[in-house]
């Protein structure tokens, strides 16, 4: 361990605890709408401010900051660790708070994010923390968004202290299986990290019960960050853990972090993962989140999602016999499934078609993404798509295909439906769906989908809800949280 | 076409969409009424196409003019009127309209506002209709524009302790920054100033005022103002993964047009 110390510079202290802490994607600042108070200063947005961009294209809302990459333990991904032959640094609180003042006032941050290496201790390393905290918050009257890391093994009063003075805590999985938590961080354990999630669980749970006066503790709830692609977990395994953290523990977020490589371990991947694996499950997060799907209909446990299109438009295609939908008559839970129609879309066309009967010109002005949702909707009874054949829709959608204006266009259809097995085999092979299937294998949701006329002439002439048929007859299978992880 | 002239700013607005609807100010006689009061027939003009187009406006030779002159109580007289209609969020919204850069936004305006006399508060989800989305796309603009530059405006510290920060917008948002930002830092002085319009606001803790700026403004920094700027590039510089560039990323939420006045770039 290279220990500069006192020799150092202010500017090479936070040049070095700067490189330490941007691998830390949580650093939003929304969620927090805290007023403005006579004699402070700052006050925070509910949806955040992005005060920055970086040339890796993130935002810059908070600063990035650790106390000290001085690290008692070893975890092998992390570029803090013990055994790395790193120049070491720390700030003291009044640095700190000197720091966040001066760049506050500039309006370069929205606040502070600070997080820490283990020193000595975790309680050591919390007692630090809340130090910076109390003189942030009651010596400079900073009334800005501090997102604060719970340090994972420091007692309940302590994060319980922090909290009153954070408006977002949040404690780092990173790992996403018990398994890769021994191998690659072994000197942490499972209720070291499940314990203080639990506890800021509660702490948030308990403002509904604070009165209007008091001071809420962390108002912005508590994240947490996933490390892709350093261990084998697949992308089903942290979904799934994913959705049981907002289920059981409230989570505001769940970050993903694709894996980069700085230490060299033999037992870790030598390459980092496909950047869109990042993508797909952000993507997949939002659709558990605000579209109403669930972890076990996106993908199998122990797959990746697929790397052509979008989870959304994944699912569809699996799910081709419950589409199209007619747009003027489907219900909001089914508009939120169709490709292209986001969360703002569905509301509106629910608005909209209260007034007027909505066609494919409406939904141009309403910018809804047509060259996705085309293939899945009928408006006014008319249709564009190219009808049920999912292979076809996904190569369309992936390779730019020219679009068949209607079902009886040109026998071209024909070609590719020949040449369609070896292009996707070929695809899938690489994208590790195996066998030439493009979704969970044989038999899978398309399987026995009924004609496209069938299907519209029961979606137009008011038949049964498919969406609800569907949700009835698939079987969940859930897996409880303590056996994901 | 009948085309009432407004002045290049909101009152004036507010009184020719107060002409166009009540008729008033010779929309119907082609004579400019100095006093502002109607003194003409809607229904009298319903088959009369009009429209209101800014002072600015280029003119032709085939349209016929006439000027809407501004007054307060005119104006007040509308806004009380869109309050009530339409609710406060909507005369938010149609005031935040009139911020934009675009030059037609008078016509947008005065289209949706046409869209809401005929059909009430059902115009507000008619969003498959053009004036609501043109409306819709105004407004966006103005806001997001302003949300940007919420985060991206720096202010230096002068000598004197005052803080200035100075910025060029698309859309007039002067006022929207500036509520946000005597929100943020009320017990700290500031000017802000948006040197593409020439308008400056002061904030010196307790009164808020906006002046016009006639030639470029001189500063004095403090000694430590450019400590903290260059802190802050290295720190913009060290947080960025290297393995991860993508300017192309960073160019579609930084555009290059804002970069000017932030000191990392």
């Amino acid at each position: 361990m290279v220990n500069i110390g006192e020799t150092q510079t202010l500017e090479e202290r936070i040049k070095i605890l700067t490189e330490g802490a941007k691998y830390d994607v949580s650093c939003s600042s929304s969620n927090s709408a805290r007023v403005a108070q006579k004699g402070q200063l700052g006050a925070c947005h509910i949806a955040g401010v992005c005060h920055s961009f970086t040339a890796d294209g993130r935002c810059i809302s908070l600063i990035k900051l650790l106390m000290t990459n001085k690290c008692e333990f070893d975890c092998l991904y992390c570029v803090n660790r013990r055994s790395n032959d790193t120049p070491r640094a720390s700030l003291t609180p009044r640095e700190v708070c000197e720091l966040i003042m001066g760049f506050y006032r500039r309006n370069y941050i929205e606040g502070l994010f600070l997080s820490s290496a283990v020193e000595k201790s975790p309680d050591h390393t919390m007692q630090l923390i809340i130090q910076t905290l109390t003189m942030l918050r009651k010596e400079y009257k900073f009334n800005g968004y501090i997102h604060i890391k719970a340090i994972p093994g420091a007692s309940a009063h302590l994060i319980d202290l922090a909290a009153t003075f954070a408006d977002r805590m949040s404690v780092n999985i990173e790992l996403p299986s018990e398994t890769s938590l021994k191998l690659l961080a072994p000197q942490k354990k499972k209720e070291m990290l499940v314990s203080p999630m639990r506890q800021l669980s509660g702490v948030a749970l308990s403002n509904a019960h604070t009165p209007r006066r008091l001071v809420k503790k962390i108002p912005a709830g508590q994240t947490t960050q996933m490390i892709i692609g350093a261990s084998p977990d697949a992308d089903g395994q942290i979904i799934r853990l994913t959705e049981a953290l907002y289920r059981k523990f409230g989570l505001k977020r769940v970050y993903y972090s694709a894996y980069t490589p700085v230490n060299n371990d033999s037992r870790l991947p030598a390459l980092p993962p496909d950047l869109r694996r990042e993508n797909r499950l952000y993507q997949a997060d939002w659709l558990l989140r605000f579209y109403g799907f669930d972890a076990d209909e996106l993908v199998p446990a122990d797959r990746n999602f697929a790397l052509d299109v979008d989870p959304k438009c994944d699912w569809a295609l699996r799910n081709i016999d419950l589409f199209p939908v007619e747009i003027n008559t489907a219900s909001y839970d089914m508009l939120l499934r169709v490709p292209g129609i986001g969360v703002r879309n569905a509301f509106r066309i629910m608005q909209a078609r209260k007034h007027s009967v909505l066609t494919f010109d409406s939904l141009k002005k309403m910018r809804v993404a047509l060259t996705r949702a085309l293939f899945f909707v009928t408006a006014a009874g008319e249709y564009r798509g190219i009808g049920d054949k999912p292979d076809l829709i996904r190569l369309r959608l992936t390779d730019k295909l020219p679009l068949l204006q209607n079902n009886n266009a040109p026998r071209q259809l024909s070609i590719f439906d020949n040449d369609i097995a070896s292009v996707l085999s070929e695809r899938n092979e690489r994208n590790g769906l195996g066998d030439g299937k493009t979704g969970f294998g044989a038999g899978g949701y398309g399987a026995g989908a009924p004609s496209l006329s069938e299907f519209s002439e029961a979606a137009l002439g008011g038949g049964d809800n498919p969406l609800l048929e569907y949700k009835a007859d698939k079987a969940r299978q859930s897996e409880s949280f303590e056996t994901l992880f | 076409m009948k085309k009432i002239v407004c002045a290049d700013n909101y009152v004036g607005f507010l009184c020719a969409v107060h002409a166009y609807f009540t008729g008033g100010n010779g929309t119907n006689s082609g004579h400019e009424n100095e006093s502002g009061t109607p003194n003409g027939n809607t229904r009298a003009l319903a088959n009369v196409e009009k429209t209101i187009v800014n002072e600015k406006h280029d003119r032709n030779f085939l349209d016929e003019y006439v000027f809407a002159p501004e007054d307060v109580e005119t104006a007040r007289t509308v806004r009380r009127g869109l309050e009530n209609k339409g609710g406060k969020e909507f005369y938010c919204d149609f005031a935040d309209g009139y911020r934009s850069g675009n030059p037609n936004k008078e016509e947008i305006l005065l289209n949706y506002l046409k869209l809401f006399t005929k059909h009430g508060r059902a115009a507000f989800s008619m969003y498959d209709r053009a004036e609501v989305v043109a409306f819709g796309d105004i407004v966006r603009k103005v806001r997001g524009e302003a949300h940007l530059l919420c985060g991206f405006v720096r202010f230096m510290e002068t000598a004197s302790g005052v803080y200035y920060g100075f910025f060029s917008a698309d859309n007039d948002i002067l006022e929207i920054l500036t509520r946000d930002f005597v929100h943020r830092f009320n017990a700290q002085s500031f000017v802000l100033h948006d040197y593409k319009r020439q308008k400056i606001a002061v904030w010196d803790g307790q009164s808020l005022e906006y002046l016009p700026v006639e030639s470029g403004v001189e500063i004095e920094l403090s000694d430590c103002e450019r400590v903290f700027q260059s802190i802050w590039k290295q720190y913009h510089k060290n947080v960025s993964i290297k393995e991860r560039a993508n300017p192309r990323l960073q160019r579609q939420f930084c555009p290059k047009k804002y970069r000017h006045f932030m000191h990392e770039f």
